[in-house]
């Protein structure tokens, strides 16, 4: 019953997590991967649990007999915490990355066109496009500091 | 209990450690804190090629297999690491590059020296270290993300508008790939109750054959879409051509390497049969890798663009290894693997190798763009710099006597003997595209005369960017020229990756849990 219970539950974050992606709105797309880590989280904590309330360590272990349904096994939920921590980090990576892209965008007045690409500030079609491939060519601020030139050090 | 085991932590460890110093230095940003993090990168990367170098002695020349149970406990229960000759051989490769980019990036690296690079940079080193010598999935997934959390910081440092756009490609698509291996991962630990590797393979069997098939063909999603195979690629070339010429350097020649590396490990000891059964799809899945690679390769503008769709099309090359691995030709099976190991020997090197080089010629000229008045003349400008790019140009395009012939004419041999002409076929058009690329590349960016106006960057220092580009070139033309030792290494390899049963007797996961208390 319980298992039932988590398949269900996976199944709808895992459809809304797929319906959020396909979306065009970069910050639907973050909700999405962030539903999506979630529900395979749920997936691997359903594996290890077997009955309601159990808790994963052995309570009275003179009078553990090596049955395994008396507890739940800890190793799914050490592996969740895991992947909670790494999946948090790289979301929260992301919603910066956004930031900086939206911030970005509020400086250069040139972003109008992005409908193809829910990425794209301008130019939309990036391949064509290689100018700004080379803007960081533009601005050297620390190199000649770091590794001065030996003639001008003489 | 072997202490020489106590190795293989190692290169895990060795590159934390010094990150974590060397970020104890990042309070302000000064010229005293970069020199100190160049510093700690530049020994740590030597010290890890030194461990490398140690543990292909051990493993690739011996022929052992290194196993360190961590903690000392017994295999399916505690962290495993396990090193056989393909991890070894991808670990000095990892180590050689390193010490490259590490060298390149003092030379050539502009204010974002001061953003913490050189830590980061030894982040990837751990966690592609890690990725090579874990012992089991979850492990593997855990290490997989640390490099993957380095390489995306990596990516969009220096925060420039084509910066945050293609590391958000980047992003997106490599946490759905990472989420599909972790969800492989529970089904894996729900259904069979281990993660171990060797454990898995002793269990394996006793899974129905449906759920072999989804595990298998979610895994080859999760490690192809990292790989940049066929149709999962897309996130690569948004991405690769944006950093700094350093990161596209150590991204080109490692991180694609870290999911092949994984099929290698994976599907031979976990699903043997699959992998025969799966043949014609994996060559047709490699053969169209190739083609679109090297066709992308012809439509984009930019010298690094160029070298990143090419990064595609060698990974196809690698790919037909593993196809080939699970040949029917009872002499060709160990072939076409060792081919395979050898070709990802001979690209890493080259593919940085490369991408070094291109990026030393953007910043020359100032420009990367392979059109009329932009890059042009570099024979000119700097010779040393062009004959060096000419020479690993052609070890890619496969020309004798370089290590790119030796490795192709590996894989052609490996695809005769078991009789797949096709895939014989493809790869030898791809070549000669490879190699009509390469000649593109050199007469728009090298000869002819000097066509670029201004040069905004001043001269980068010269011998530090040239020389870790002139030590790869030669290392691959030692390859190249000496390849029967090298070879023999990839056959050892190949040999103990196909060997599962050596694997799990290595490994020897217990089913027996020792009573609490027992060794009282």
């Amino acid at each position: 019953m319980i298992a039932l219970v988590f398949a269900g539950l996976v199944a709808v974050l895992m459809a809304s997590a797929t319906y959020l992606l396909l979306q065009r709105n970069p910050v639907r797309m973050v909700i999405g991967l962030g539903l999506f880590t979630h529900a395979v989280n749920l997936l691997i904590f359903g594996t290890g649990v077997s009955e309601r309330g159990l808790p994963p360590i052995i309570v009275d272990k003179a009078a553990f007999t090596g049955d395994i349904s008396q507890f739940v096994d800890p190793l799914p939920q050490a592996l969740i915490l895991t992947a909670i921590v790494i999946s948090f980090g790289i979301v929260a990576f992301m919603i910066a990355l956004l930031h900086r892209r939206n911030s970005l965008e509020a400086i250069d007045e040139s972003c109008t066109d992005r409908s193809d690409d829910p990425f794209a500030m301008e130019p939309a079609h990036t391949l064509e496009h290689v100018d700004e491939d080379y803007e960081w060519l533009e601005d050297v601020v620390l190199l000649n500091e770091l590794n001065p030139p030996k003639r001008s050090r003489r | 209990m072997n202490l020489f085991a106590n190795w293989l932590a190692a290169p895990v460890v060795l590159p934390l450690l010094f990150a974590a110093i060397s970020l104890l230095a990042a309070t302000r940003v000064n010229l005293r804190q970069i020199r100190f993090q160049r510093t700690m990168a530049l020994v740590a990367s030597v010290l890890n090629f030194a461990v490398a170098l140690l543990l292909l002695r051990t493993t690739a020349i011996e022929g052992q297999r290194i196993v360190l149970y961590a903690g000392a406990w017994q295999a399916p229960f505690g962290i495993t690491l396990v090193a056989d000759a393909l991890s070894a051989i991808m670990l000095t490769l990892t180590g050689l590059l390193m010490l490259a980019i590490v060298v390149y990036s003092i030379g050539t690296l502009d204010e974002r020296q001061g953003m913490n690079f050189f830590p980061l940079l030894l982040f990837l080193l751990m966690g592609v270290n890690g990725a090579f010598l874990a012992g089991d999935l979850f492990n593997l997934y855990v290490f997989f993300e640390v490099l993957l959390m380095a390489s995306f910081v990596l990516l969009s440092l220096g925060g420039r508008p084509n910066q945050v756009n293609g590391g958000l490609r980047y992003v997106v698509l490599n946490l759905i790939a990472s989420t599909v291996f972790l969800t492989t991962a529970g089904v894996m630990y729900g259904t069979l109750g281990t993660l171990n590797l060797a454990h898995l393979a002793e269990r394996m069997a006793l899974a129905p054959e449906s759920l072999r098939i989804v595990l298998a063909g979610m895994l080859l999603v999760a490690y192809g879409s990292k790989a940049g195979l066929f149709p999962l690629f897309f996130w690569l070339p948004a991405s690769y051509h944006t950093p700094h010429p350093a990161v596209t350097a150590i991204f080109g020649g490692l991180l694609t390497k870290v999911g092949i590396y994984a099929l290698f490990r994976i599907f031979p000891l976990l699903f043997p049969d699959l992998l025969a059964h799966w043949q014609p799809f994996i060559l047709a899945v490699a053969a169209l890798t190739m083609l679109t690679g090297v066709f992308g390769a012809m439509a984009v503008k930019t010298i690094r663009r160029v070298l990143s769709f090419h990064v595609i099309s060698q990974v196809g090359y690698m790919a037909m290894g593993l196809g080939l691995a699970a040949s029917g030709n009872q002499l060709a099976i160990g072939f076409g693997m060792a081919a395979g190991i050898f070709y990802i020997v001979h690209h890493m090197i080259v593919k940085t190798a490369l991408l070094l080089a291109g990026g030393a010629a953007e910043l020359t000229m100032g420009t990367g763009k392979l059109e009329a008045g932009h890059l042009g003349g570099l024979v000119k400008r700097w010779p040393y710099l062009a004959v060096i790019f000419f020479v690993a140009a052609f070890s890619l395009a496969g020309i004798p006597p370089s290590s790119g012939f030796v490795s192709k004419l590996g894989l052609l041999q490996a695809a005769m003997d078991s009789g797949q002409w096709m895939i014989a076929g493809v790869s030898l058009v791809v070549s000669l595209l490879t190699l009509m690329s390469m000649v593109r590349l050199w007469q728009r960016g090298f000869a002819g005369p000097v066509e670029a106006t201004t040069m905004p960057w001043r001269k980068p220092q010269r011998w530090l960017t040239a020389a870790p580009i002139t030590v790869l070139v030669l290392v691959s033309l030692a390859v190249g020229i000496f390849s029967a030792p090298v070879f023999g290494w990839a056959q050892v390899a190949a040999e103990q990756v196909l060997d599962r049963a050596g694997y799990i007797q290595a490994v020897a996961p217990t089913d027996v849990i020792a009573p609490l208390g027992a060794e009282h």
